[in-house]
């Protein structure tokens, strides 16, 4: 029993040390009208949007292809093999 | 090879290659800007990420259900992996847009993580095929009706719950300066769709007979 109470009062103990080291904030500020802002340009999000999306599926058009034609190379041989 | 697949893919590079012109007559949105160009290829791989999803997880139910045929097999493989494509597209340009509308990449919200929970799903199901080893056609055909599943969950998870995703009621507000270069743009993928659904089960088909030819030599 006193172990128990003595090991909660130590986890107590440790938590209110980690909180008193967090550092408050000061207050709130006032909105600055010339504080720089985070302007991210749309144009290249647009870009790398379409370009990825053209690039995946024209990629894998062309691994289908390679696929349908290897396949049939493949099957044109062993039935020529069989005959 | 079906003559359909060539004159889809043709069909398709020539819709496409036309979208750009389109898309930038478009008028910019209100508060977005430019930045909201993107739910031109957002939105039709969106719509057949669950298309496929619904193709697979149906083509599965086939396939257990009535007698196991391999046609309904090969159909479920392709649309997994087409949902696969389309899922990343829509996962990968989706936070492209959020990060300039939203402010962050990605926010755990019921439509990004059902949509991420479902692709993963369809990742799943070609992991169990390719690994699986013999009679792994039946669990991953499991595998799809649950994918098939969610799609529900996926397209309403916007009205259900709060969310930062528009909701499914943009389509119908949309006006024609914005509702042309989308449908365009949705025609042009589902073309593509169709040619790359038939080229992936083209592969199934020619890998069966391949299968078949090599037992005959054997044999």
């Amino acid at each position: 029993m006193i172990k128990r109470i003595a090991t909660t009062c130590g986890l107590l103990a440790l938590s209110w040390t980690v909180a008193a080291q967090q550092t408050a904030p000061d207050g709130f500020k006032p909105f600055d009208e010339n504080a720089p802002r985070e302007t991210l340009p749309a144009a290249p999000l647009v870009f790398i949007a379409y370009a990825l999306a053209w690039v995946a599926l024209a990629f894998y058009a062309f691994t289908l292809f390679r696929k349908v034609s290897k396949l049939e190379t493949d099957l044109a041989e062993l039935r020529r093999a069989k005959r | 090879m079906p003559r359909a697949i060539p004159l889809f893919l043709i069909v398709a590079a020539a819709m496409l290659a036309a979208s750009p012109f389109l898309i930038d007559a478009a008028p910019p949105e209100a508060t977005m800007g430019l930045v909201q160009k993107i739910f031109y290829v957002h939105l039709p791989s969106a719509i057949l990420f669950l298309v496929a999803a619904l193709i697979c997880g149906g083509s599965s139910a086939v396939y257990l259900a009535g007698g196991r045929k391999p046609g309904a097999d090969r159909a479920a493989v392709a649309a997994a992996e087409l949902a696969i494509i389309f899922g990343l597209i829509t996962i990968v340009t989706g936070p492209l847009w959020g990060r300039k509308a939203w402010g962050v990449w990605w926010a755990w919200e019921p439509r990004l993580t059902s949509t991420l929970v479902m692709w993963l799903l369809f990742g799943a199901y070609s992991l169990v095929r390719r690994f699986g080893g013999p009679g792994s056609e039946l669990l991953s055909a499991g595998v799809g009706m649950f994918g098939m599943a969610l799609v529900p969950f996926v397209y309403w998870s916007v009205n259900f719950w709060r969310t930062l995703h528009p909701k499914t009621t943009v389509l119908p507000t949309l006006p024609a300066s914005m509702g042309l270069p989308l449908w365009w743009s949705f025609v042009a993928f589902t073309f593509l769709f169709m040619a790359l659904m038939g080229l992936r089960m083209r592969v199934e088909r020619l890998r069966a007979a391949v299968d078949d030819a090599f037992a005959d030599a054997e044999g």
